[in-house]
């Protein structure tokens, strides 16, 4: 199914239901991953990715379509990823940052949790890295998603996530060069 | 563009995903409805099967009508003699249909293609016309 079907099926009231299956058969995986690489543990993205989907499903009459319709599914998992780790960081009366670090550090204890070596440093050197370079890495190495396409859903300038990038990838190298 | 599914990562475990897909469908107050021919469904099945069988019909008309346009048009003088049974009335009928149509005409008539115009203007000579027109010519000097 195209994009331009799913939106159709989507956007008529007879058949919403069943687009909105469709929808989270094809994305659930790509939105959970993508929740997970901003707020660092599991129990955190299941409950981000839940609100995301209804999020969605209320939402999408409202989408005009001006961009892609998965771009518009990163933004709103990034915004309600971003919201989720500002409350829980105020709840806790942590900073964001450390926030990020501590899901970080239980991971081990998560049984969702199955990466390899590599994977876990490369995970750990994201958490390093302000939010923004890390989203705009692991949207372009773990979703393979192009620039151009991160800077609709970071509704940003297609030059600001190049330079984000840079710097994502520079520190990165830096971190897992570290003894 | 076609929608991507697959993720770098490795899967998620099938109770997860069902135990998501439980809580988010609860959640909205509704049920999954899954169907192996969702884009032949509701939507464009039953006008999609109507037009379609509208436009093969819509189609056929307009090429015989346009075969048989085109055949006319393409006819000359001759084959039309041919169709009216290349008797001797039919050359006749012809004769006087080239007087009709002017010197230009029957000066190079076996080669002329006939207009759709002058085809009709032939088809509608009738007996009458021809001896009207044999008639003024034996009259004139």
């Amino acid at each position: 199914m195209t994009e331009v079907e799913l939106l159709t099926f989507l956007k008529n009231p007879k058949t919403k239901i069943r687009g909105f299956t469709y929808l989270f058969d094809t994305y659930n995986e790509r939105l959970y991953h993508h929740i997970r690489s901003i707020v660092h543990n599991h129990t955190y993205t299941d409950d981000v990715l839940q609100n995301c989907f209804i999020k969605v499903y209320h939402n999408i009459e409202s989408f005009e379509g001006k961009s892609a319709l998965y771009t518009w599914l990163y933004r709103i998992a990034t915004n309600e990823a971003l919201s989720f780790l500002r409350k829980e960081a105020k709840h806790q009366q942590l900073d964001v940052d450390d926030l990020r670090m501590a899901a970080l550090n239980n991971q081990e204890a998560d049984p969702y949790f199955d990466a390899s070596e590599a994977e876990k440093k490369l995970e750990v050197a994201l958490t390093q890295l302000p939010h923004r370079q890390a989203t705009v890495f692991s949207l372009h190495y773990n979703q393979e998603l192009k620039l151009r396409e991160i800077a609709e859903i970071l509704d940003t300038s297609l030059g600001n996530v190049k330079a984000l990038h840079h710097l994502a990838q520079k520190k990165i190298k830096k971190i897992l060069n570290q003894p | 563009m076609k929608l991507r599914k697959k993720s770098r990562k490795q899967p998620l475990p099938k109770s997860f995903i069902q135990d998501l897909e439980n809580r988010v469908f609860e959640e909205l107050g509704i049920a999954p409805e899954r169907s192996k021919t969702i884009a032949l469904t509701s939507i464009s099945k039953p006008w999609a099967v109507a037009a379609s069988f509208v436009l093969l019909i819509g189609g056929l008309w307009y090429y015989t009508n346009q075969a048989k346009t085109t055949s006319i048009e393409q006819l000359n003088v001759e084959q039309i003699a041919g169709y009216l049974g290349n008797d001797y009335e039919a050359e006749r009928y012809l004769d006087a249909t080239i007087n009709t149509l002017g010197n230009e005409m029957t000066l190079d008539w076996h080669e002329a293609e006939l207009t759709e115009e002058a085809v009709s203007q032939f088809l509608t000579v009738d007996s009458d016309t021809y001896w009207m027109t044999e008639i003024n010519e034996n009259e004139s000097p």
